[in-house]
């Protein structure tokens, strides 16, 4: 198979820089734009749409698409309008979304794996061009229907914070894709229960797809590239899905810490409590020859596409670039 | 204010084919780009993101955004990455949308609309002012929302309605107001005049709140081939029994019950020999070139700042709107 290696963007960033990185990566051999939802920051679904005007090859994909603020009618629309202009080149990620964005835009989540997992066959529905009949937490549909479908299937892909998802993802999507900040082994063992969850359910998993975001920083010293990543893991492990991920590395970290200096908004001492050995194993950090070792790391634990983002100085964008050169051949 | 000339789509057509004449409308000097939000259609808003990748000057508008099923974080989200695209080149027009499809899509009654589209209206203009918006709406509540970007222009917000009480707010509170296809002169002017009166009220200025109307619009070197175009897409509007007002605003006859129950049994064409040729002309534009301009200039005399065509059909159609478009513009700048 050949080794794909996608970019994400997180909607901080203007549009327009973002095309242009999208240009520049994928003349570097970049497979997919993952550009994730944020609330509050530019929105994925025109963004791709972008994304797969400006470029020829790459796969666009919104990520974190959730159900609770995106009605699945409107939803489907959009998909299928980009999947018109360009077959094949389109996915989605559905996830539950943050819960602090959520709360601030009025929704307070109940049953989010179901409403997931009904998302997915809802949309996949109404492709199909089936009327679809669905009474949920998030949405009803009574008989909504599509009037054309997209040339080509368009692949959705759950999103996985830990590893109860993760054999619910082998189940219902066409693929996963894994939170950042998971270690090599963790994304090995979701991964196995990922292909359990597809064999419950009678599917093969060698038809389903798997990525990961990956934490990814490189500078020419390596120094800076794992101070970068030590701070973003202080940011994502104060989320405390994360605890299952942090304890099956083994390292000694103390979640605690790092949960009161992120909610004091201290991030650089909540960065103190990220050992340069979590730095190693929950992200991808270093100089460029270090950077495609710990990515190999991923591919050999099976991983399809890791999703790295291509961000930060001119510099470090340009080294970013070289890596994704080497990485996937150009 | 200045008259322009908008073109429309339905989401019927390829979005490949729609992106190709968006262009070629553009380059004949159309002024800006409606797209409707058509449920299960192709979707307007990555649509007209499209269109302003392929586009230079005009201003794309998604039509009708429907506060029942969007909500209004996203929504802002989504303009707002648009407008940072394209400064000054995009609008929204929002309105409660078709009422079977917001049924099929578990809106089985859209209640209040004046009340939630006030409410959309100001939460997209707070959260695009970078404001922390609190709102506890009737259909979606904001608790601290924010958005971290701006539009770096102003995001012109149509409302979309023939009904009194839309069209008074649209006055009140929009920057523009959207007039439906297939209103008479007549009923075009009572709308216009809601609206001012709406306008009036808020002690606004006439010209703070531009008029749009959907014209529609047939054209042909043989007039009555557009005339038979116009009346087959007039019987189909007829079907609801909403436009009575509409019909009963002229003087020709027209048998509404007989049009519904024929479009009910999908005998359109049937329904299409009820429509009178003499009432065609009087609730769209259709015939030759020379015709068609004159029918686009009435519907400007009845106050409508903006008339909004179709450039559809076969070939012939397409060449022939996209020529009365560069004669009434004078051609793009």
């Amino acid at each position: 198979m050949t080794t794909r290696l996608g970019i994400r963007f997180d909607g901080f960033d203007t549009v327009g820089e973002t095309i242009e990185v999208c240009r520049q990566a994928e003349a570097v051999g970049v497979s997919g734009f993952w550009m994730t939802e944020h609330i509050g920051y530019r929105e994925a679904l025109v963004s791709c749409m972008a994304f797969a005007m400006e470029t020829e090859r790459a796969m666009v994909i919104p990520s974190t698409v959730t159900p609770y603020l995106f009605h699945p009618t409107p939803t489907a629309m959009s998909l299928a309008t980009i999947a018109e202009l360009c077959p094949g080149r389109v996915g989605i990620s559905v996830g539950v979304g943050n819960t602090l964005d959520l709360k601030e835009s009025g929704k307070e989540p109940k049953d989010a794996v179901m409403a997931v997992e009904n998302y997915i066959a809802d949309l996949r529905a109404l492709w199909s061009t089936k009327p679809v009949e669905r009474e949920t937490e998030p949405y009803r549909l009574t008989g909504a229907r599509m009037a054309f479908s997209p040339p080509e299937p368009i692949p959705v892909f759950a999103i996985a914070l830990g590893s109860d998802v993760a054999t619910a993802a082998g189940k219902s999507a066409d693929g996963i894709l894994m939170s950042a900040g998971f270690s090599v082994p963790f994304v090995s063992h979701c991964l196995k229960l990922f292909e359990e969850g597809a064999r419950s359910a009678g599917r093969n998993p060698a038809a389903l797809r798997s990525a990961g975001n990956i934490h990814f920083a490189v500078s020419a010293d390596g120094k800076a590239a794992r101070e970068n990543v030590r701070r973003k893991l202080a940011f994502l492990f104060r989320n405390r899905l994360m605890a299952e991920n942090i304890a099956s590395s083994g390292i000694p970290i103390d979640q605690d810490a790092i949960v009161e200096a992120v909610a004091a908004r201290d991030l650089d001492k909540a960065a103190t409590f990220v050992p340069d050995e979590a730095v190693e194993a929950f992200g991808v950090a270093g100089t460029p020859p270090e950077c495609a070792k710990t990515l190999d790391a991923y591919i050999a634990a099976g991983l399809q596409e890791p999703v790295i983002q291509v961000s930060g100085s001119e510099e470090e964008k340009a080294l970013a670039l070289r890596v994704i050169r080497e990485f996937t051949g150009g | 204010m200045k008259v322009r000339l908008g073109m429309r789509f339905d989401g019927f057509d390829p979005v490949g084919e729609t992106v190709e004449i968006a262009t070629q409308a553009e380059n004949a000097g159309a002024d800006t780009i409606w797209m409707a939000e058509h449920l299960g259609y192709r979707e307007a808003a990555v649509s007209c993101m499209a269109f302003l990748q392929r586009t230079k000057r005009a201003m794309v508008c998604p039509t009708a955004i429907m506060p029942y099923l969007w909500h209004p974080m996203p929504t802002a989200m989504q303009f707002a990455t648009m407008a940072e695209l394209a400064p000054g080149r995009v609008g929204i027009c929002i309105s409660v949308g078709n009422l079977l499809n917001l049924r099929e899509s578990g809106i089985t009654k859209p209640e209040k609309p004046v009340r939630v589209i006030r409410e959309f209206v100001e939460a997209l203009r707070a959260l695009w002012a970078g404001e922390t918006v609190e709102q506890e709406g009737l259909i979606w509540q904001l608790r601290g929302a924010r958005l971290a970007f701006k539009p770096p222009k102003e995001i012109p917000i149509f409302v979309a309605s023939t009904g009194p009480q839309v069209l008074n707010l649209a006055g009140c509170i929009a920057d523009g107001v959207l007039f439906s296809g297939g209103l008479s002169i007549p009923f075009t002017k009572r709308c216009a005049e809601l609206a001012d009166e709406g306008v009036a009220q808020a002690g606004r200025k006439t010209e703070d709140v531009r008029k749009a109307g959907f014209v529609y619009f047939a054209c042909s070197e043989d007039s009555q081939t557009a005339i038979d175009l116009n009346k087959r897409k007039l019987a189909f509007l007829f079907r609801s029994s909403a436009q009575a007002d509409n019909i009963n605003s002229i003087d020709v006859p027209i048998d509404h019950e007989a049009i519904m129950e024929l479009v009910e049994r999908r005998e359109l064409d049937k329904a299409a020999q009820l429509i009178p040729t003499e009432a065609v002309q009087q609730f769209s534009v259709a015939g030759n070139p020379d015709e068609c301009r004159a029918g686009i200039q009435a519907y400007i005399d009845a106050g409508v700042d903006e008339p909004v065509i179709e450039v559809s059909g076969d070939e012939e159609n397409k060449r022939l709107a996209l020529e009365v478009i560069r004669e009434f513009t004078g051609g793009a700048a």
